[in-house]
């Protein structure tokens, strides 16, 4: 009892990194209407580069800014190039999209295994992870360290900012009406691409943060992480229903919880195994999502 | 025949087939990813048949292409009309899990593989243009087959379910058949190329059958023409072929090059290089050229 | 304000959807504070015509100007800024948003006085005041259209398009949409209006114009139209 007590606590805040994925994930298939498969992967490449700056200024706040900041610059550069498929097609092709994130993947990936610490997975120093001092609380088996508090309040911080502002912002409003009907909103008077450019800055940042968080939850990185990642977070997106922002919520804690209780249970590299074979049963049993799909 | 090109050979086949098992079930809209899982478990199959209990080439051959049909058919049963990208979904968690319990199995070699898989014939210059044989063999039936279907009223059937699913519905078409025919195929060839690629290449690891393969297969697809089955055929030497040309430096880029093509393919030709009214360009001039004799 | 002064001309303005003529030539012109009303069977080019005016569609023909101003092949953000809105046919609300939200997302592009121009839009339809909170897609057919119209008010547009707003609904709240679009004219709205119900329309239309097939066929005065033995014949049956 007291381990599943225990993997619980962990598992919140691996949870909680999920959420901000497969939110921002969300985020991108209803407003900029693309499967951005890849994003974790951006995700990852914003690890790398804040530990590149990392190791090469010493300090810990301008690793963290940099990653931020490369999150937002490489999802705002790539979105004319999804812009620029959507419009080819006429209407939105929604495969073509997931295509091309599969080749963004497919780059980032190739270059984070080759120039990245010669392909190695990379270990983030001590002062980020929190990993030397001492866990806040300790009650038996159950532990509390500062990196855990801090990543569980900061998913909940961005999760009410980030629905704070979909509901009460005139931004939020236009992003809403995209999702719900891209051609109405587009008579209404939205600019559809402009609109859209917001979204992949808006999801860049929480890419950002949540890159950050990974690292301090993790520690460590490496090249296929993105890849697990993506797979994970089109998963829980799927299982919770397309585009599905609070179905993404209960769904991405759930799967970290899931995750951590297992890997309480079952020893190494099986809990991966079981996790998977829980995934596929329900997605083969409920294809179209628990929750209800709004694409 | 030197190593190279029996590698360049082989390894082009396998790839001409898999882009044709990604091919299939996109004909209603799928993106179904099984087909590299089915490859992984039947590549397992068939070196531990090899290995372990020395059964001959042939029976190895059709009991794997005969597996991946069969978990093909049965995962269609559930996903055979489902959304694309649940099929996706599916595609690549049967890809990690066969991973990850491959990895974690002592008897399958774990994560350095298998190795030693015994060559079909002695001679090894004869083994060799006997797997070449076969695995041609196998593209030309399958090309053949496919070709077959595409003009059958099944082929038509397809192209009416990716068109629009609402008037396939109306026309009495049986969605779910055919998303399930196509996927319970497209396992079935990846099953094939499973068998062939443990004989081929005689070692196997779990890193041979990664999200790298479904990447390439997939530049393959979208770069040589989504709409036709010759795109493959055209694609699949170009892109395997041309990092062999490279300097050496560059050949370990192959992966980033194959992600630059196919983001550019999207953006500049979405239809890919071969498109529909091509192939209905080049009968025409060639029924005009026969047709004076 | 002079009531003659035209504030819309459409000249030779030709329509391809995919080598497929939509519109053919067509010439109009709307004088500021009217009410027109394009008349036609389905299929006969109305949408096309209004989206086009939006900017929704380009066309390849011909040129849109708006008070003296060229607006062929701007978006449609920048046309709706600039005073043209349109009210769509059928669904025409966002029904998973409030009634709120839904008012607000016509002052999208035009943000000057917001709480203003709410209270001027529940002045005119109360209903929606009592139901601000509520969900869009809970509202009657009739609410729905009003609320489509009202958020058309929000954008403080000096045109209206208005597609086939009767279209679903029941011949009493037909009559008061009527009511209202007749009232907004009032106001000083110029208003373009497709319509099926051709008798109710040009009952209350200053001019009208018969579509058929993409191409005006006829164009005048509403009682002209009304008294036509071709209009009759064709689209009141009688």
């Amino acid at each position: 009892m007291e381990v599943l007590a225990a993997q619980i606590v962990n598992g919140l805040s691996l949870g909680s990194v999920y959420v901000l994925l497969v939110t921002a994930f969300n985020l991108l298939l209803l407003v900029a209407m693309i499967i951005h498969y890849s994003f974790p992967v951006i995700v990852v490449f914003s690890m790398y580069i804040s530990w590149f700056v990392m190791n090469l200024s010493g300090s810990i706040w301008l690793g963290i800014f940099s990653a931020v900041l490369s999150a937002v610059i490489l999802n705002v550069i790539t979105a004319p190039i999804f812009q620029h498929i959507m419009k080819k097609r006429g209407e939105v092709d929604i495969n073509a999209t997931m295509v091309a994130s599969m080749g963004m993947g497919m780059i980032i990936t190739d270059i984070l295994s080759h120039v990245f610490n010669q392909g190695f997975p990379i270990a983030f120093p001590d002062k980020l992870t929190g990993n030397d001092k001492a866990p806040l609380i300790k009650a038996g088996l159950i532990t509390v360290s500062q990196g855990q508090i801090i990543i569980l309040l900061s998913s909940v911080i961005f999760v009410i900012i980030l629905f704070w502002l979909l509901f009460k912002t005139r931004t939020g409003r236009a992003f809403r009406a995209i999702a719900e009907d891209p051609h109405e909103a587009k008579l209404v008077g939205i600019p559809l691409m402009k609109t859209g450019f917001k979204s992949y800055a808006i999801t860049g940042l929480l890419g950002g943060v949540t890159s950050v968080l990974m690292a301090v939850l993790l520690g460590s990185a490496s090249a296929g992480l993105g890849d697990n990642l993506g797979h994970k977070v089109l998963a829980v997106s799927i299982i919770a229903g397309l585009g599905n922002l609070t179905g993404g919520l209960v769904v991405g804690l759930l799967l970290g919880i899931f995750e951590a209780i297992i890997q309480g249970y079952f020893a190494g590299s099986w809990s991966n195994t079981v996790s998977f074979l829980v995934m596929l049963v329900i997605v083969l049993a409920k294809p179209k999502g628990l929750f209800g799909s709004n694409i | 025949m030197s190593l190279t090109l029996f590698y360049y050979l082989s390894i082009t086949a396998i790839y001409i087939l898999m882009s044709w098992a990604l091919y299939l079930p996109y004909r209603v809209g799928q993106l179904h990813f099984m087909s590299v899982a089915n490859m992984a478990i039947s590549a397992y199959f068939a070196a531990i048949m090899a290995v372990n209990f020395s059964l001959p080439f042939g029976i190895v051959l059709i009991a794997g292409t005969i597996i991946g049909g069969i978990i093909g058919y049965i995962v269609s049963i559930a996903i055979g009309d489902a959304p694309c990208f649940s099929v996706v979904i599916v595609g690549f968690t049967f890809i990690y899990l066969i991973n990850t319990i491959v990895e974690n199995m002592e008897y399958l070699g774990g994560s350095m593989g298998i190795f030693n898989i015994p060559k079909v014939l002695k001679h090894s210059d004869s083994n060799r243009a006997f797997l070449l044989i076969i695995i041609y063999i196998l593209v030309l039936f399958t090309g053949i087959l496919i070709n077959r279907f595409e003009k059958s009223k099944y082929g038509r059937a397809a192209f009416t379910i990716n068109a629009n699913k609402n008037i396939a519905l109306s026309s009495g078409i049986n969605i779910k058949k055919m998303g399930m025919l196509l996927q319970t195929w497209s396992s079935s060839i990846g099953g094939m190329c499973g068998v062939m690629y443990a004989f081929i290449m005689r070692s196997i690891s779990p890193d041979n059958f990664t999200f790298n393969i479904v990447g390439v297969c997939v530049t393959m697809l979208f770069v040589g023409g989504i709409n036709t089955m010759w795109g493959p055929l055209i694609a699949a030497p170009l892109l395997w072929g041309f990092p062999l040309i490279l300097p050496e430096k560059l050949q370990s880029w192959k992966i980033v090059l194959y992600g630059i093509f196919l983001i550019l393919i999207l953006l500049i030709k979405p239809e890919g290089l071969i498109t529909r009214e091509w192939i209905k360009k080049i009968k025409n001039k060639y029924k005009r050229v026969i047709e004076p004799l | 304000m002079e009531k003659n002064e035209s504030i819309l001309k459409i000249r030779n303005l030709s329509l391809y959807h995919n080598k497929i003529k939509a519109l053919d030539n067509i010439n109009l012109e709307v004088k500021k504070g009217e009410l027109l009303v394009l008349v036609g069977a389905n299929g006969a080019g109305k949408t096309s015509l209004m989206e086009t005016i939006l900017g929704s569609n380009v066309p390849q023909h011909g040129e849109i100007l708006f008070k003296e101003n060229e607006i062929k092949g701007k978006s449609v953000d920048y046309i709706v800024r600039n005073g043209i809105y349109l009210v769509p046919e059928d669904k025409g609300v966002f029904s998973s948003m409030t009634v709120l939200d839904n008012l607000l997302l016509g002052a999208h592009n035009n943000r000057k006085d917001v709480p203003l121009k709410l209270e001027t839009v529940y002045d005119f339809f109360p209903v929606l005041f009592d139901r601000q909170k509520q969900i869009a897609g809970t509202l009657s057919g009739g609410e729905r259209r009003m609320l489509a119209i009202a958020r058309a008010l929000m954008s403080s547009p000096e045109i209206i398009l208005i597609d086939e707003p009767s279209i679903g609904l029941a011949p009493i709240i037909v009559n008061n949409i009527f009511e209202i679009i007749k009232k907004l004219n009032n106001e000083g709205y110029t208003i373009i209006l497709s319509e099926q119900n051709i008798y109710k329309a040009l009952k209350i239309a200053q001019r009208g114009c018969v579509l058929e097939t993409g191409k005006i066929v006829k164009y005048g005065c509403s009682k002209e139209l009304l008294n036509d033995e071709a209009v009759k014949n064709a689209y009141l049956g009688v």
